[in-house]
């Protein structure tokens, strides 16, 4: 498969620090992840156009577990398992319960690609629950683009308080997604 | 929020992700087992004889029985707390232990008299070995779900449950050194019985305790 061995370079690019790497590969999984998520919905009877907070339900995933992957195996699984979890996680929630053939997750086709439709659903409405510190941080960050050091000085706070407020903001997104029912 | 917002936010966000998964597992697993390992010298002790009785092949069959046991379920442990790793050849090593005490039990049915067949089974007192290797296996148990919880288990259900059949091997491996009986008999019926019972509880746990 094509794109296993160049994410996996990417996300060994990422884990030596190589931000723009990492970027890159989340927004590549991004897209992969889009059809094959679109597919599962819809075979799920759930509605395709929450598509979108699923998918990012499973990037906030992959960022905050990107410890358990095992760089000595191909990543395209790793992704894939948590990418069924993260869906059918996302479909109990909804009260159905639903078993996904796992051949749909065997490959992720990186060729496969699709664009964001806009949702502005959970990730924001989980956004504003977030203590205020931490709200304002990811605000900052995510929808006005801003550095560290550029929220730092806006928000009055020190770069090592932004970098705690961001993780754990993130933290708390993915959480409040797992338990929200 | 756009997803290419929170991209953005996720690639910013450099703090590091947490140990690895086997780490934490084995730094988890251990904080357990002392503390099991404490209360078990504290209130349960060792049987007064145990130098001579790991003379016996019976008495000794039962350490090699659990350390099989507790090592490939640690295994499975350590894969399912990483999403898309296959399980390999390791179940194999979990039903080579009751293989074992298949085996072990039909050479003693075979050696033994029928009239002593119930006498073994009921043992010293059976229901204390029952209880205390389950209670035993309780604070393993929480250690390891606790460190599950620095993994990523897709299937929380089985991860729970191999997280209890670890702790069950592990208590009754502590527990061994008190058990006065050593016929297979025993063995089979109630060191299986507990342990059967810990992988319960874990799977119920991990049902309700790894969602991520």
């Amino acid at each position: 498969m094509k794109g296993d061995a160049e994410w996996a370079d990417l996300m060994r690019a990422a884990k030596a620090g190589n931000g723009a790497a990492y970027d890159r590969c989340l927004r590549e999984m991004a897209q992969a992840l889009r059809p094959l998520v679109r597919r599962g919905m819809y075979r799920a009877g759930a509605n395709p156009a929450e598509t979108e907070d699923v998918v990012q339900d499973i990037l906030i995933a992959v960022h905050l577990k990107r410890h358990t992957w095992d760089d000595t195996r191909p990543i395209g699984p790793w992704i894939a398992g948590i990418a069924r979890y993260k869906i059918i996680d996302s479909l109990r929630k909804r009260g159905s319960r639903i078993e996904l053939p796992i051949e749909d997750f065997v490959e992720i086709i990186p060729a496969e690609t699709e664009t964001e439709i806009a949702s502005e659903r959970d990730v924001t409405r989980s956004l504003e629950a977030l203590p205020e510190g931490q709200r304002n941080v990811v605000r900052a960050i995510a929808i006005d683009g801003i550095s560290i050091a550029s929220t730092a000085q806006k928000l009055n706070m020190s770069e090592g308080a932004v970098r705690v407020a961001l993780h754990r903001g993130l933290g708390a997104l993915a959480k409040r997604h797992s338990q929200d029912t | 929020m756009k997803t290419d917002d929170l991209i953005r936010a996720l690639a910013a966000d450099r703090e590091p992700a947490g140990p690895k998964p086997g780490f934490a597992l084995f730094v988890a697993a251990a904080c357990g087992f002392v503390v099991s390992a404490v209360l078990f010298m504290w209130q349960i002790g060792l049987r007064p004889d145990l130098l001579s009785a790991m003379l016996s092949f019976d008495f000794m069959l039962k350490p090699v029985e659990m350390g099989l046991l507790a090592v490939a379920a640690a295994i499975l442990v350590v894969r399912l707390a990483r999403p898309g790793v296959p399980f390999g050849r390791t179940w194999l090593v979990v039903a080579a232990v009751p293989a074992i005490m298949v085996a072990a039990l039909a050479v003693e049915l075979m050696r033994v008299p029928h009239a002593e067949w119930l006498v073994r089974l009921a043992g010293a007192h059976w229901y204390l070995c029952v209880i205390n290797m389950v209670l035993l296996a309780m604070p393993i148990l929480a250690a390891v779900l606790f460190g599950l919880r620095y993994g990523a288990p897709t299937r929380p259900v089985l991860a729970g449950a191999m997280a209890g059949l670890l702790s069950g091997a592990l208590s009754a491996t502590l527990y061994i050194s008190h058990c006065p009986d050593d016929s297979p008999i025993f063995v089979a019926a109630w060191f299986t019985l507990a342990i059967a019972i810990s992988t319960g509880i874990g799977a119920l746990a991990g049902g309700r305790l790894l969602r991520w």
